[in-house]
């Protein structure tokens, strides 16, 4: 193991954890619920640690990413049906980043958000074709370390420790009103959603192969899943718990991605804001090129196509055509004009409703002997990855249910 | 079959979500965007955001408020004063006495 390799790898993790998404409806649970769904993002973290650490040591030891496995063990049709709800939720996604990269710019620049939806997707196309792979994720994952200042501003403004503690424990308030009740419901589907977005294991298990890990790798793997998704989800629950203490009391459920960067703003004036927006822009951005490339990987290891970044992209003709595609398809849905907090809604149900079938063929293989050799799962993989899976099989029935009563958790 | 029929209930289910639940999630989202311009009137005030934030948080607020008025056409006072609000420059204390008249129109959808 190298440590700066790890270190490098466990910051960009940290940076890129937070998408658009979550500082959407960790911002939104926070004013609306208090700290009360705090344990919920606790579960959730700990549920994308074991599938990242489970979806690279299978990368590692088989050197086979996501996609393949899930042809293989899903057979094609059903095969075909996962890749098609995972294009279809992951491309929703990319479109809401790139929205949410042009937003961040506009308050940014006060230019037009159309010419800065144009600007943000050329630009992220330009770091794909430029950057070396491993350093496409680093600039922007470093960069969207930017977004501690909100781990800072929510030590600066003395939170009550004891109720963000006492938001830790499992927990179903069942003196709300039944409205409310379905409201916290949708928000603790969302925010497992939010935080097990199923791009980011297509997308992570990807970059393994890309990054031609092998049985060394297993403990960078280990480390960079656990260290960096957990100090990662430190940070996405500054917003939430910022977000109830600042907006909650002022009656404010963001419905503008922009109040968001005040709950730096408010303790640190001008500096809280930029600072914030320039975390922003980096770690939706880095959202933005995982979505579209985690697309193209989908599609190409799907159908046996040559794919990978670390190669020319004259060598990867349907790849390259592919993210390429993605990123056009992506702007057309920015410039229809649906508001990125809108499609961050459909990305979270639709993302859900595909995780099981993700993560199904993952833990079939996590487990197969004749593959992962002594690296198989073992007793606590195993448990937690099932546990796992029964959870967001019920969250991916509840979602649609949910979504429809609470009107996407506005009502 | 069964599967279809229970899909087509949420349809149905979600298409027929009541007009007052609808204007519910209208004003609730008109009373949390002007809670949110006169967190950034009050921050302008002080001089503790960028102008050019604060110009572009007024744009967007404004775009919001349009669509929050779309769904109140059953409530012409608020409705009104959506538009009103659209149409001036109100400070913080303007937008928070608009948060407080908007309040009974809430309080009553919650209750029909």
């Amino acid at each position: 193991m190298k440590p700066l390799e790890i270190f490098l790898g466990v910051l960009t993790a940290v940076g890129g954890f937070v998408d658009v998404s979550e500082l959407v409806f960790m911002s939104q649970a926070g004013s609306r619920f208090d700290y009360r769904l705090l344990w919920v993002v606790v579960v959730a973290t700990i549920g994308i640690m074991v599938f990242s650490e489970m979806s690279g040591r299978v990368a590692a030891m088989s050197r086979q990413p996501l996609f393949n496995v899930i042809r293989h063990r899903l057979g094609f049709s059903l095969g075909l049906l996962t890749l098609a709800g995972a294009l279809i939720s992951t491309l929703i996604t990319c479109a809401a980043e790139i929205g949410g990269v042009a937003l961040v710019l506009q308050l940014l620049t006060g230019w037009s958000y159309t010419l800065l939806a144009v600007v943000a997707a050329a630009l992220l196309i330009l770091s794909i074709y430029l950057l070396p792979f491993k350093w496409i994720e680093r600039t922007y994952g470093i960069l969207g370390l930017f977004m501690l200042v909100f781990g800072a501003a929510l030590i600066a403004i003395h939170p009550p420790w004891n109720e963000i503690a006492a938001g830790l424990k499992p927990q179903i308030p069942l003196e709300m009103s039944q409205r409310d009740l379905l409201g916290y419901g949708y928000f603790a589907v969302a925010l497992i959603s939010a935080v097990m977005f199923p791009y980011e294991l297509y997308f992570y298990s990807s970059g393994g192969v890309e990054d031609g890990w092998g049985s060394a790798d297993i403990g960078t793997n280990r480390i960079t899943s656990f260290l960096g998704m957990g100090l990662g989800s430190l940070l996405a629950m500054a917003l939430l718990c910022l977000s109830a203490q600042e907006f909650g009391p002022k009656g404010i459920s963001p419905e503008m991605i922009g109040t968001v960067v005040l709950e730096p703003g408010l303790p640190y004036g001008k500096l809280g804001i930029l600072l914030g927006l320039l975390g922003m822009l980096f770690a939706i951005g880095g959202a933005a090129i995982e979505t579209c490339l985690a697309c193209a990987y989908g599609v190409c290891q799907f159908f046996g196509w040559r794919w990978g970044r670390h190669k020319k992209p004259s060598e990867t003709p349907l790849f390259t055509l592919a993210w390429l595609v993605v990123f056009v398809l992506a702007l057309g849905i920015v410039l229809t004009g649906i508001e990125p907090t809108e499609l961050a809604d459909y990305a979270i149900v639709s993302a859900i409703v595909v995780l099981p079938l993700s993560f199904l063929p993952l833990l079939l293989v996590g487990r197969d002997r004749t593959f992962m050799r002594d690296k198989a799962n073992g007793v606590l993989a195993n448990t937690l990855g099932w546990a796992y899976y029964a959870l967001i099989v019920v969250a991916a029935v509840a979602a649609i249910p949910l979504y429809l009563l609470t009107s996407g958790g506005k009502l | 079959m069964r599967g279809c029929f229970a899909l087509l209930m949420l349809t149905a289910l979600g298409a027929c979500s009541s007009q007052s639940d609808k204007q519910l999630e209208a004003v609730k989202a008109a009373r949390s965007v002007i809670a949110e311009w006169a967190l950034v009137e009050q921050q302008a005030d002080r001089g503790q955001v960028q102008a050019t934030y604060a110009g572009q948080m007024r744009k967007m607020a404004k775009d919001e408020l349009k669509t929050a008025q779309a769904g109140l056409a059953q409530q012409p006072d608020a409705a009104n004063l959506l538009e009103k609000l659209r149409s001036d420059s109100p400070d913080a204390a303007a937008l928070k006495q608009a948060d407080d008249a908007l309040k009974p129109v809430e309080n009553s959808l919650e209750a029909s």
